[in-house]
């Protein structure tokens, strides 16, 4: 048993990947970072707010997060040098150090949208996995991009796209444990549009909630899809047939019930990196 | 105890990236990156399996439950009153950077709790902020992710219906009310709500 263990944690972190996957990976994860912070220019006021509001979070909660009593006026100047660290990490500026500062102050930034209310989805804001890329990247060393290929570009890669699969599998796992596989059933689908019509006023919602194959299509479709995500990082054929279905699955929950999905981009973190490489390189030579 | 083990998960991450960040030797450097790996997936399968979220090793909750026919939504609903007393509904983003579904979270767990000091204040603050979200849209200023990136911008995850239209004068006042319905009967009449107020302020 421990042998096929031993052989599928070296294929998956440790087979040699070529560097233009972490420079893309950085490059997906910094974008996203900004696009996401320059979507809520006001994240830092929200210390200004009367204390009313943070009230019944306690003390440590806002601790964990190095949310200390700091001015509005120091929390917009930590604001604006994250902004200017994942400009740095992005052009390939000293990317280890302004990488790691950068993703210190994400999780410092990250949860302020939803703290008032202890961070309820806060997995969902679209923030959660460039911080935790931004700091493997900076444990990791700074890809070259004519270097060969290398397991020390795999690992960083394959941990940051397990981690991204996570957040198709684990909803999954929820949705067993809270609800059981009935979860998966069209007539749970019914009524998520029926309910979600009233309250997002998706446009599809009324229209699918009103037809059981299509609702029994979605509840199938989103088990696969959820539950088979980790296998992108296993198989790079699945990773490239898993992007498109992932990306209908979304626009399918967008339409239907209404709730979108901020970490969309980062499905380019799947990109098949090393087959990308390869062909620039050869390219390059010819 | 969860945040403390939680900061201590995180600084255990750190901890042991630093370690990878140092090693050079490659044997060492393998096992460093072996520990690192194994305890991220560790930490990240416990928020998985056990879904007690440990952000940003999280559980990644969401729409988990199983709503029935006879199951009744509630919502928490905020109004702008203008000076003739008549109720507009207020955009979602109009408390930004808070969103107004974490608004209506906060205020279902924790406004009837506050003493009435503490609830006034927290009831003319709101009332300043949807007053400042109400001068900018109706200077046909953007409010939320629209601000610096016009339509490009994020928007919250949850996709609540805007309400982009303000009188061109101040707010008057401020009304909160709990809102709730049964799908199935909202769906065939939009009127079927059963809405109470939940609190008011208006300007002295």
């Amino acid at each position: 048993m421990r042998a096929p263990i031993e052989r599928l944690w070296s294929h998956v972190f440790y087979r040699p990947a070529h560097p233009l996957g972490l420079l893309g990976v950085r490059t997906v994860v910094c974008a996203q970072a900004l696009w996401i912070l320059l979507s809520r220019p006001d994240l830092p006021e929200l210390v200004s707010w009367p204390a009313e509001f943070h009230a019944s979070l306690g003390p440590l909660l806002p601790l964990r997060f190095g949310i200390v009593g700091l001015s509005l006026a120091a929390e917009r100047g930590l604001f604006f040098a994250l902004h200017a660290l994942l400009v740095a990490t992005l052009l390939g500026i000293r990317p280890r150090d302004t990488g790691l500062a950068a993703g210190l102050l994400l999780y410092h930034f990250a949860p302020f949208e939803e703290l008032v209310a202890g961070l309820p989805h806060t997995a969902f804001g679209g923030l959660t996995i460039p911080v935790l890329a931004l700091l493997i990247l900076s444990f990791a060393e700074a890809p070259l991009p004519r270097a060969p290929a290398s397991a020390e570009y795999r690992w960083p890669l394959a941990l940051i796209q397990l981690l991204f699969s996570f957040s198709y599998l684990f909803p999954t796992l929820a949705k067993l444990r809270f609800s059981g596989p009935d979860w998966f059933s069209a007539e749970n689908i019914h009524y998520y549009a029926l309910g979600n019509a009233t309250v997002t006023g998706a446009p599809l919602a009324l229209w699918v909630a009103a037809r059981p194959l299509v609702c029994g299509a979605i509840a199938l479709g989103t088990f696969l899809i959820e539950a088979s995500a980790p296998l992108v990082v296993v198989f790079p054929a699945y990773a490239a047939a898993f992007v498109p279905a992932a990306l209908a699955f979304h626009f399918g929950i967008l339409l239907v019930i209404g709730y979108f999905f901020p970490s969309l981009p980062l499905l380019l973190l799947l990109v098949h990196w090393d087959a990308l490489g390869g062909r620039l390189a050869r390219a390059g030579r010819a | 105890m969860p945040q403390l083990l939680s900061l201590g998960s995180f600084l255990l991450f750190l901890t042991l990236g630093a370690r990878v960040r140092c090693s050079r030797e490659p044997a060492a450097r393998r096992r460093a990156v072996n520990v690192l790996l194994a305890c991220v997936l560790l930490v990240c399968g416990s928020a998985g399996v056990t879904q007690l979220d440990n952000w940003p090793f999280t559980s990644h909750s969401i729409a988990v439950g199983r709503p029935r026919a006879d199951s009744r939504i509630c919502q928490t609903q905020f109004y702008g009153l203008d000076a003739g007393g008549n109720e507009w509904r207020l955009d979602p983003w109009s408390w930004t950077p808070v969103y107004d579904s974490i608004l209506q979270f906060w205020v279902e767990q924790n406004l009837g709790r506050l003493p009435p000091a503490g609830r006034e204040r927290v009831l003319r603050f709101l009332l300043d902020r949807a007053e400042r979200s109400r001068a900018r849209l109706a200077a046909g200023r953007p409010l939320g992710p629209q601000r610096l990136l016009g339509r490009a911008g994020a928007p919250y995850w949850l996709l609540l219906p805007r309400f982009p239209q303000v009188p061109d004068a101040s707010w008057a006042g401020l009304r909160v009310y709990r809102a709730c319905w049964l799908p199935v009967e909202r769906v065939a009449r939009p009127d079927r709500v059963l809405r109470t107020l939940t609190a008011e302020v208006r300007r002295p």
